[in-house]
């Protein structure tokens, strides 16, 4: 799958996209696992809580569907997905 | 009074005379100031039915209780009119130091009547006002205009302004105060054009007393405090501007392409905010008193779009940019400029282009109706098409006329992405239904920062919401909008409410003028002044059908991304709306309604 990373997000993982097979990450809770151990503390800080659990203040979207709409942490991915990670931001 | 300076200027043209009178306590209490205060005075004033662009027109400069206070993000004023866009009300919220130094001038609005029969300014100090000759500034740009006025009254004076398009009356001109600021939609530099006047110079060396300071100063250092502890205006907002959601936006399938026939747009990157603060960005700029500093100089250093000045903010890259197919970032920042020093509402600029584009490929606007070809992906003809406009030279005389009056000409209103005659911003509704609610039922017509419901429906502040549901979208709007006009009215930013909420402003309002706000005595004026906005348009003739969206959004599926299939389902959301506001089915407020907010007649 396409995982893009937008803002600090990308300023953390340094790099703004990265192809992850749907194999090793079948789901967002293992994604967002992934992920973090790939780029390391400062974007692990960022993607997750000290509980382990996934961060609310991002926005994460599969296919530009927040995953709040989806089925969260539980959300399914396949290959052909695009997941965009995006930290907190606005504008107007 | 304290918060306010209890003093209001009064201008007549037609008579050359100008007055002060006291601010009534009442209506202070009960309309704060800026939005609300202007359209207290404005629906009392007005004959219904006046020619906006008639000298039986007024408009008022109103500033806040809160306006050159220490409270946080507090430099704004509303300048407040009947609209030559939409025949209803305007009110167009600015900040930079204008607004501050009006109070510290010793005013807290400015009610401007009449015209003038050659070109004026108004110099505003200390207490003190002269309407003195603009000849030599007539037909100068609002950055020239600046510099000669700032230079013949005070080094210190700051300046609002209109440029040539408010001069030619360009039925969307805007005022243009500090340079780079602008009261910016609805037509207000239009208003000042038809009474020739160029400009207002405010000098004020007094300041502005609060009734308790040590209160109030507590209350500033919380919301201090809340703003620096929020992600979105401690680092968000100030590393990237309002730009930030180009790629936000895009990614949601709600960025509107090529006169929303879509709402993905392919070169998105190339004009995002990140792309902004890699190349064009020089610095950054903050308004009176504001932590967030979200303003963006900018500079384009060489080529055919060489300039510099303030923005593109995002709604002007996508207005001057995708809405036109433009991925050229230099164009839009180019387009920009020109909005600026001309004086032009870059949304309706972009958007009227992208209607007239529209119009232009289909056939409907003929070669020889324009004197320059109008095809989406044309940077040129973006840039082309803006300067002609300010001037009203060629095509950009029709352009001059807002998008609505364009496509009609033309036998296709449809093309026209406005509500009541006014351009929509940067998000589309099929991929965002609650701003589609709030674009149609929106007092000054097409707008986002009347209820910015992509707050919770995009962003997940202060919780997230399914943008693509209708469900409960009513209520959200209707609380957005009466917390927006609470804000707009004390003269805070709304950009401060991604951090703070109500209770916060009623936290400010309290010890500044030493009457008692419980939080639901300021969201409740804030709900008072959308009804009376509403009373407003009622009586100048607006009717429930005035409260739509283009039937585009309505009948044709987003084609594309992430809003695949999406229509807007407008009828329901409305009259849940009219319900939640208490208005009965045909969308006019009860009387219990009125009798509520103290409206009752």
């Amino acid at each position: 799958m396409r995982v893009r990373f937008f803002f600090f997000l990308k300023d953390a993982a340094g790099q703004d996209e990265v192809t992850i097979p749907a194999e090793s990450a079948p789901d967002l809770r293992t994604l967002v696992r992934v992920l973090a151990g790939r780029f390391g503390e400062r974007l692990a800080r960022q993607l997750v809580t000290a509980d382990g659990e996934i961060r609310s203040d991002i926005n994460i979207l599969v296919n530009g569907r927040n995953v709040q709409f989806l089925s969260g942490a539980d959300t399914r991915l396949k290959d052909e997905d695009t997941v965009s990670f995006l930290s907190a931001v606005a504008g107007g | 009074m304290y918060g306010w300076t209890g003093k209001i200027l009064r201008v007549n043209l037609s008579a050359r005379s100008v007055s002060v009178e006291g601010l009534c306590p009442e209506i202070a209490e009960n309309y704060l100031g800026a939005r609300g205060l202007g359209t207290k005075i404005l629906y009392d004033e007005l004959k219904p039915g006046v020619d906006p662009l008639g000298p039986d027109n007024k408009i008022i400069f109103a500033t806040g209780p809160l306006t050159g206070t220490a409270a946080t993000s507090a430099g704004r004023y509303n300048v407040v009119t009947k609209s030559p866009l939409t025949g209803f009300i305007a009110a167009s919220n600015s900040g930079g130091y204008f607004p501050a130094e009006l109070k510290y001038a010793g005013f807290d609005a400015i009610i401007v009547e009449g015209a003038a029969d050659e070109p004026v300014y108004i110099w505003v100090h200390n207490g003190k006002a002269e309407i003195r000759p603009a000849k030599h500034v007539w037909g100068k740009n609002t950055a020239e205009t600046t510099d000669i006025l700032v230079a013949e009254t005070d080094p210190d004076a700051k300046v609002a302004c209109i440029g040539p398009a408010g001069e030619k009356l360009v039925l969307f001109a805007c005022v243009v105060n500090d340079k780079g600021r602008a009261a910016g939609r609805s037509g207000v530099g239009a208003v000042m054009g038809s009474k020739n006047l160029k400009a207002i110079v405010v000098r004020g060396t007094g300041d502005v007393k609060v009734a308790d300071p040590a209160k109030f100063r507590e209350a500033v250092l919380a919301a201090f405090k809340k703003i620096k502890e929020s992600p979105v205006t401690s680092q968000g907002l100030p590393t990237y501007g309002t730009a930030v959601l180009v790629n936000v936006i895009n990614q949601h399938g709600a960025f509107p392409t090529r006169n929303f026939q879509t709402g993905v747009f392919e070169g998105a990157e190339k004009i995002s905010g990140e792309t902004l603060a890699a190349t064009l960005l020089v610095r950054k700029r903050a308004c009176f008193g504001c932590p967030i500093a979200c303003g963006r100089p900018s500079a384009v250093r060489s080529g055919k779009y060489k300039g510099e000045g303030e923005g593109p903010e995002y709604e002007t890259i996508w207005a001057l940019g995708a809405a036109c197919g433009v991925d050229n970032l230099e164009a839009v920042t180019k387009a920009n400029y020109l909005c600026n020093e001309l004086g032009l509402d870059p949304i309706s600029m972009g958007s009227t282009i992208a209607c007239a584009m529209e119009l232009y490929e289909k056939g409907y606007l003929p070669k020889s109706a324009t004197d320059i070809p109008l095809r989406f992906g044309d940077a040129d003809a973006v840039v082309e098409a803006t300067r002609k406009t300010g001037y009203r030279e060629g095509v950009g005389d029709l352009l001059a006329k807002g998008s609505y009056r364009l496509a009609a000409e033309f036998g296709h209103p449809e093309l026209s992405m406005s509500a009541k005659k006014q351009e929509y911003p940067a998000y589309d509704p099929r991929g965002v239904k609650g701003i589609g609610l709030n674009y149609a039922t929106s007092n000054r017509g097409g707008c986002h920062v009347r209820g910015y419901t992509i707050s919770p429906e995009i962003l997940g502040v202060p919780e997230k919401i399914d943008p693509l549901s209708k469900d409960g979208k009513a209520a959200w709007v209707k609380a957005f909008q009466d917390v927006t006009a609470l804000v707009d009215s004390v003269g805070m930013c709304l950009f401060t409410t991604f951090a703070l909420g109500a209770p916060d402003v009623a936290s400010l309002l309290e010890p500044a003028t030493g009457i008692p706000f419980p939080t639901e005595k300021a969201v409740l004026a804030g709900e008072r002044i959308w009804n009376l906005e509403r009373l407003f348009n009622l009586r100048e003739g607006l009717t429930k059908a005035d409260d739509a969206l283009a039937p585009r959004l309505l009948t044709e599926p987003m084609p594309e991304g992430p809003a695949a299939g999406q229509v807007v389902e407008l009828a329901e959301m409305l009259a849940d709306y009219y319900a939640a506001r208490g208005w009965s089915e045909d969308g006019k407020p009860s009387a219990e309604t009125l009798e509520r907010l103290g409206l009752a007649v």
